[in-house]
């Protein structure tokens, strides 16, 4: 049975104080005392007892050999060596363990933070020597895409921190539709990523609003000791559940978007929807499937639906369709003058 | 040294250029040197995108007493005869120049490559560091 998060802190502690080699012998008022102090909580004689019993017992794994010395009027670990701290896994948790590691050291490496590799590399490191097993005959049975690091992910832990601590931060961006720098000071609200690329959404004191940067057009973020400013109408939401993708399209609302996909892109669109509101809203005889999403258009929706614009056409709104008309005709010219003509 | 022990940030402040490509970016002065950002984006102008290099006899002169401090050192640009060459005319460069330490108080600065310019130096005029416009680092 599953140990309830406050039982599992008091059996540690217990375990600390069996472990003090400078305050050996705890009595039972030493242990509610310290358990009250680190828990903020209050606990009975009774409750304490019945976790000594339950540590006993071998809650935590293997029974511990927990003592009362009546000369010193204590508790102490019967095999002075002894810590939950150090009680063997059995064999499943330690399956479980190796799968958590291997999955993890997935993410790591350009993904996320450097902290949280070396913590990763910690894990494995400790479950290597802890709990070895011969290598040779484990092999990671969960593998994901595995992007090299892009331009700018090393400013990925300022931006975590900054957020997280509500600092604003000085940055030069590089726009590269404009071919323009510009010095902004951000008020950091959250990272998302897309596509395996990292973006930064927050106040933008140069913009006056809300705004997506990606981190890969950043340079050389410097923490600011200025009041962080909450814009009210930041709404988390919009950004991890209305969009497909980062960069909402300007004066485009939340919408339906209706498409018609080919029979074999259908099961890909079926077996991995693009969205959450994604719905079908017709099966034709052979195989081709009219598609329904609703959600505030992104450049990347547009960019995605050109993409696939041999197997897919959108039935509404009409902007889009023309858009992704515009985008053709111009392939098209790219083509026929088998990019002589530079692009623009 | 100008007496300051914290980093102090000028981001984007006013000034007067005639350089087209060049942007001053910001501005921060720390209590061992002074350091300024720019950004290049390279043009049509020349082939590829010609190439860009800071002379080594740049300098800084603070209005009004004409203080002039020489720069100490780059990042990302090379100094002297060195240059940097674009690859292509879209190419950009984000670089910092470093200069002794400045007083920590309001002032009028002047960001000279060459005195007498043929035009493609990257001089900035009346660059207004304003105290009550900086913003302290952490």
């Amino acid at each position: 049975m599953p140990l309830n998060k406050l039982a599992y802190a008091r059996y540690n502690i217990i375990d600390d104080c069996l472990t003090n080699k400078r305050r050996p012998y705890p009595g039972m008022e030493d242990l509610i005392r310290i358990c009250e102090d680190k828990l903020q909580k209050e606990f009975s004689v009774s409750q304490l007892q019945k976790d000594i019993k339950a540590m006993k017992e071998g809650v935590m794994g293997l029974p511990a050999p927990i003592r009362f010395s009546k000369s010193n009027n204590g508790y102490y670990y019967g095999d002075p060596g002894f810590s939950i701290k150090t009680v063997p896994l059995n064999g499943d948790e330690l399956n479980a363990l190796h799968q958590a590691a291997d999955l993890l050291k997935v993410f790591a490496g350009s993904r996320v933070s450097q902290y949280f590799n070396e913590a990763v590399h910690k894990i494995d490191t400790a479950l290597k020597v802890d709990y070895a097993q011969p290598e040779e005959h484990r092999y990671p049975i969960i593998d994901i895409e595995r992007p090299p690091a892009h331009r700018g992910f090393q400013y990925f832990e300022v931006f975590a921190e900054a957020s997280q601590n509500r600092n604003p931060v000085s940055f030069i961006h590089y726009s590269y539709d404009k071919r323009k720098f510009s010095a902004v000071i951000l008020h950091a609200y959250m990272l998302k990523e897309f596509h395996n690329r990292w973006y930064v959404i927050g106040y933008s004191e140069k913009h006056k609003e809300v705004r997506v940067f990606g981190i890969d057009r950043i340079y050389d973020p410097l923490i600011l000791n200025r009041e962080f400013f909450e814009d009210m109408n930041f709404n988390a939401d919009f950004f991890s559940k209305d969009l497909y993708g980062v960069l909402p399209l300007w004066g485009r609302e939340k919408q339906v978007i209706d498409f018609r996909v080919s029979p074999g892109l259908s099961n890909y669109f079926l077996a991995n929807p693009i969205h959450q509101s994604q719905q079908v809203i017709r099966s034709h005889e052979y195989g081709t499937t009219d598609f329904r999403i609703e959600l505030t258009p992104t450049m990347e929706l547009v960019n995605d639906f050109f993409m696939y614009s041999t197997k897919l056409v959108v039935m509404k709104p009409a902007w889009i369709r023309k858009e992704i008309l515009l985008m053709n005709k111009k392939a098209s010219a790219h083509e026929r003058n088998s990019g002589q003509v530079p692009f623009q | 040294m100008n007496g300051i022990q914290a980093r102090y940030l000028f981001s984007n402040p006013a000034h007067n250029t005639s350089c087209e490509n060049l942007q001053l970016l910001r501005i921060i002065l720390e209590p061992e040197q002074t350091r300024v950002d720019l950004g290049y984006q390279a043009t049509d102008y020349y082939t590829r995108g010609g190439w860009v290099g800071m002379s080594d006899e740049a300098f800084i002169r603070i209005h009004p007493d004409g203080v002039k401090l020489r720069i100490t050192g780059t990042e990302n640009i090379p100094m002297g005869k060195n240059k940097h060459e674009f690859k292509s005319t879209r190419d950009w460069l984000y670089f910092s120049l470093y200069f002794p330490p400045i007083p920590f108080k309001t002032c009028r600065i002047d960001l000279i490559e060459r005195e007498k310019s043929d035009g493609s130096d990257f001089n900035f005029y009346d660059i207004q560091l304003k105290i009550s416009e900086a913003i302290r680092l952490l």
